[in-house]
């Protein structure tokens, strides 16, 4: 009885939004079937699965999908080591604590345009403060934003610099919910620091950091802000990502079918990695 | 010619005020309409922004200005006009996108409201050039706003300490930038240039491009950027960027470039006139006085078309609004002379598109170092310059994108040339 | 000696994490040519041209009326529904909160450009474009699922007791709700709530492409110091500290609840 009477209160707001998904997911569907191009209006007409198509046989759509894939996995690979090196550096008791705490935010709530901005101009190679700082140690100006084989470690860098704060804070409140117990139990049995951190620490985090890694990764997928202010693609397409080529089709080719088919692509594949994900991490863990 | 403002300005003063209800009705047909007006972010927008009030004043007509930065104005315009919404009366873009929008449909020819209403227009007085790449199968679409050429700037003190002759070719520019850079130990780049993928590398190359013979797209509406010409030109420039360009040319845009210049930190540049007037103002410039201005070299005896730019933004009136005379008004009085001449003032920018702001003291005394170059270059400079087709857009993304790859080293001239003359006959098939 | 090194790679990451912030402000406090020099200068003096700038910029002004409208009636709308439907859902079996958090996930996958192209064609044949209604029905459309699981980490961890009792007085689901619920959880929802308006004020590609001349939130309108004729950096820096202040004072405040915020829900159970 208070069953049926609780289901009001989110049915039928998850039906909307269900409903919403749904009406868009097929408008799409139906856009991305024809040839629309805000150059030619009025001349749209059905073309079935061609853009499909194109975009397989498309060599600048596929090597964007690898960069996708590529950076996905380098962002969130650093970052949860990184986020995870700082979260057990910060698992003690120390002065300023709450105030290190506190800062560590700041990247967070950085508005991603402008974290762009400054970025960009510290990779300035004449005026910019990273070439400076390596000049003051000895080394030769780094084209970090001009090289094709630089520039996307680059945004790699201003990715991690953003986002590991993210990793470091959630890591650090799991860190903090997990029991003592265990740990405790271990040393007193003459387990080593990192015995302990290997065998018991890492195992009850796992959950929490693979939540963590599958958000990083979702967002790396759909970044935006910091390719487009930094690079917009360039140079020699070294920084084009699936999503950004999604975006030029759509804004500088002004190819809207096109664009959304890309969208439509990344987004399905985006889907089947994350259920794969789901499936490969959580099964074992539900039935253990 | 201030004197003379003033005087009109009281008059339109006093004639809205004195006869109220009278001669409201008369002078003001279209009071009280609003306009929406897109305009780039740029200083002759700010200039007509800080005039409104007398344009509010003498028509009655309130306007609506709503300002995107260059890069996002055609997506915004297109995505407004293919929904046939009819929310923007003016819009502001370069010449390029105006034969698209004029074979949409999303742009209205001027010639019966210029007829209609001419108080404001003053044909002759419009930079000749300027004027008619918006004429299209003898109808005129826009008015302008700014426009600009593209010139070789180079260092007079340095070209004379090392005793460099002024180069007459892309050959004599790689040969001195290699003097400047080896006689300087390196301390000065020899040439600096925008680097960057997209339109600001597409944009200095094509001079290069026209220069040795080729261009974008044929006679026949054919992409042609697959040629042994165009393989040359782009070598060119590439190499010269590398052997003798600044670190980091490969995302250099607009701005980087000219700051580099500027500092006195190359010995060379090839960039748009309006650089000039930076290159000119000591607040921002260390080499005021220093700089020497000639027109961009063509490599070849049989040119398809001129080496200098004519990039040219203009106001059009959409096709979709519903106060196109009130439209028309606006946009013949933002580019009219008075208007210009004022906003020399306001918002100083060499790019004015009047004569009688391009003789004008004002101009004279701010941009008078280079100002016969200028007017050389955009004399001769080629409407063609960059492809004026509907997919312009991303033909130029496209040839973007094979400099950017051939400035990095990833691919050579003629393989980067060859996926983008594949890809633009794809865009020009569509 | 190991305390030493502890703290000095304590302040070496406060400072990596810090350095961007503090360069903002100090361009944006610097003039044109200190801003340029190189080898960056330490000692300055300070301007505050660019801030008067900025603030006599009507435009500027405007989008910051916009992002604050925007922002806040988006967030309060997603909040009030997510407090509704999270009320609902903890009171389900282990199976339906599953299902929520597999449903949250999949909405944060969409890319942008998927749905803003379609409600740009809906909003034009509606007429809604450059209305203030767009854009926050679309931010509260996306801002839901994040309220919804947020809240229910908060409401999870009221007392079972405390609605039994409500319960067995005859109070009515809704009276709970109202009477119980929102009073214990109000830390959780006001952190949810500011989560959401940090998530709205920042957000760029969709303000990009939906927002017109009246309704331009702060990060287009930072876009527009980017000019044809190249980079305002001190205006440009003025804008970026003005925009990211409220946001930094906000996150300040809830600093603690964010982070169980931004963990979905997921990570405690």
């Amino acid at each position: 009885m208070t069953k049926d009477v609780t289901t009001l209160f989110y049915r039928p707001v998850m039906v909307f939004m269900g409903a919403v998904s749904v009406v868009i997911t097929v408008y799409v569907l139906w856009l991305t079937m024809q040839n629309i191009s805000l150059l030619r209006p009025g001349a749209e007409k059905f073309v079935g699965f061609d853009n499909y198509i194109r975009l397989l046989l498309d060599m600048r759509g596929l090597s964007a999908l690898g960069r996708t894939v590529m950076f996905t996995i380098a962002a969130t690979a650093i970052e949860l080591v990184l986020g995870l090196a700082i979260a057990l550096l910060l698992d003690r008791e120390f002065a300023g604590k709450r105030v290190v705490r506190a800062l560590i935010l700041v990247p967070i709530v950085m508005t991603p345009v402008v974290v762009g901005l400054t970025w960009r101009f510290m990779f300035d190679p004449s005026s910019g403060m990273a070439n400076y700082l390596i000049s003051l140690i000895g080394f030769g100006p780094v084209d970090w934003l001009g090289s094709p084989n630089v520039a996307i470690f680059s945004l790699l860098i201003a990715d991690i610099w953003q986002w590991t704060p993210f990793v470091v804070l959630l890591t650090m409140a799991s860190l903090e919910s997990l029991p003592g117990d265990p740990q405790n139990a271990a040393r007193v049995d003459g387990a080593r620091e990192w015995q302990v951190l290997w065998f018991i620490t890492m195992p009850m985090m796992q959950r929490a950091l693979l939540i963590v890694g599958v958000i990083r990764a979702i967002d790396s997928i759909k970044a935006f802000d910091l390719f487009y202010i930094m690079t917009r693609g360039g140079p020699a397409l070294s920084t084009e990502t699936l999503n950004l080529y999604g975006y030029i089709a759509a804004f500088t080719n002004f190819d809207i079918s096109y664009a959304l088919t890309i969208a439509m692509v990344l987004t399905i594949l985006t889907n089947v990695a994350l259920l794969a994900v789901y499936r490969l991490a959580f099964r074992p863990q539900k039935s253990g | 010619m201030k004197r003379r403002n003033l005087i009109i300005l009281t008059a339109v003063l006093a004639a809205s005020t004195a006869l109220p209800a009278f001669a409201q009705d008369a002078a003001k047909p279209y009071a009280g309409t609003r306009l929406a007006v897109l305009m780039e972010g740029h200083p002759t927008t700010d200039g007509i922004q800080a005039l409104l009030p007398e344009f509010t004043a003498a028509t009655g007509i309130e306007v609506e200005l709503e300002v995107v930065p260059e890069s996002d104005i055609t997506a915004k315009m297109l995505l407004e006009f293919s929904s046939g919404s009819g929310r923007y009366d003016v819009v502001q873009n370069n010449i390029i996108f105006v034969p698209g929008f004029v074979k949409a449909g999303y742009i209205e020819p001027l010639d019966d409201l210029a007829a209609a209403a001419p108080q404001y227009l003053d044909k002759a007085d419009f930079v000749p050039g300027y004027l008619n790449t918006n004429v299209l199968d003898g109808k005129l679409y826009g008015l302008p706003v700014y426009g600009e050429s593209t010139f070789v700037m180079y260092r007079k003190d340095l070209f004379e300490q090392y005793g460099i002759a002024v180069p007459k070719s892309f050959a004599d520019i790689e040969a001195a930038a290699k003097t400047i850079k080896e006689k300087s130990n390196g301390e000065i780049t020899g040439i600096t240039m925008r680097g960057a993928q997209g339109i600001h590398s597409v944009y200095v190359w094509a001079g290069y491009l026209w220069g040795f013979g080729g261009e974008f797209v044929d006679a026949a509406g054919k992409s042609a950027l697959a040629t042994p010409e165009a393989a040359a030109s782009l070598d060119a420039f590439a190499r010269v960027l590398k052997d003798y360009g600044p670190v980091g040319v490969a995302n250099f845009g607009w701005e980087e470039n000219r700051v580099l210049f500027q500092q006195g930190k190359a010995g060379i540049t090839l960039d748009a006139t309006v650089n000039g007037a930076f290159n000119e103002d000591p607040a921002v410039s260390s080499v005021v006085g220093k700089v020497g201005y000639i027109p961009v070299p063509v490599e070849t005896t049989a040119p398809k078309g001129g080496s200098s730019s004519l990039a040219v933004h203009s106001l059009y009136v959409a096709s979709a609004s519903a106060n196109k005379e009130a439209a028309w008004l606006f946009a013949s009085w933002a580019t009219a002379k008075e208007q210009q001449i004022k906003s020399l003032a306001l918002a100083p920018n060499s790019g004015v598109t009047s004569q009688a702001a391009l003789n004008s003291d004002e101009f004279n005394s701010r941009y008078g170092a280079f100002k016969d170059a200028m007017i050389a270059s955009i004399n001769q400079g080629n409407p063609q310059y960059l492809p004026t087709v509907p997919a312009a857009n991303e033909i130029i993304n496209n040839a973007g994108i094979a400099v950017s790859k051939v400035l990095a080293g990833t691919a050579s001239a003629t393989d980067a040339l060859a996926e983008a003359d594949a890809a633009n006959a794809a865009a020009l098939a569509r | 000696m190991r305390k030493i090194i502890f703290y000095a790679v304590i302040i070496v990451l406060v400072v990596v994490v810090l350095f961007p912030l503090y360069w903002v402000f100090v361009t944006s406090i610097k003039s044109i040519r200190d801003a340029f020099a190189m080898p960056p200068v330490w000692l300055f003096e300070a301007t505050w041209e660019n801030y008067s700038k900025v603030l006599s910029n009507g435009v500027f002004l405007r989008a910051f009326v916009n992002s604050i409208i925007v922002s806040f009636t988006a967030s309060i709308i997603a909040v009030a529904i997510g407090a509704l439907a999270a009320y609902g859902l903890v009171q389900q079996g282990d199976a339906a909160k599953q299902s929520n958090e597999k449903f949250v996930l999949s909405m944060r996958i969409a890319p942008p450009l998927i749905f803003v192209i379609p409600t740009y064609f809906l909003a034009s044949q509606l007429k809604l474009l450059n209305n203030h209604w767009l854009l926050i029905a679309v931010y509260a459309f996306i801002n839901i699922p994040f309220a919804i699981s947020m809240l229910m980490t908060f409401f999870e961890d009221i007392p079972r007791e405390l609605r039994d009792a409500a319960k067995v007085d005859g109070a009515r689901e809704f009276t709970i709700f109202r009477e119980v619920f929102l009073p214990v959880a109000k830390g959780g929802i006001i952190a949810t709530l500011i989560m959401c308006v940090l998530f709205t004020w920042n957000e760029f590609f969709i303000a990009l492409v939906l927002t017109g001349r009246d309704t331009q939130t702060l990060p287009v309108s930072i876009t527009s110091f980017l000019t044809f004729q190249g980079v305002q950096w001190g205006p440009l820096t003025a804008a970026a500290t003005l925009v990211m202040l409220p946001m930094l004072v906000l996150g300040m405040l809830v600093q603690g609840q964010i982070v169980r915020g931004m963990s979905l829900g997921s990570i405690k159970g």
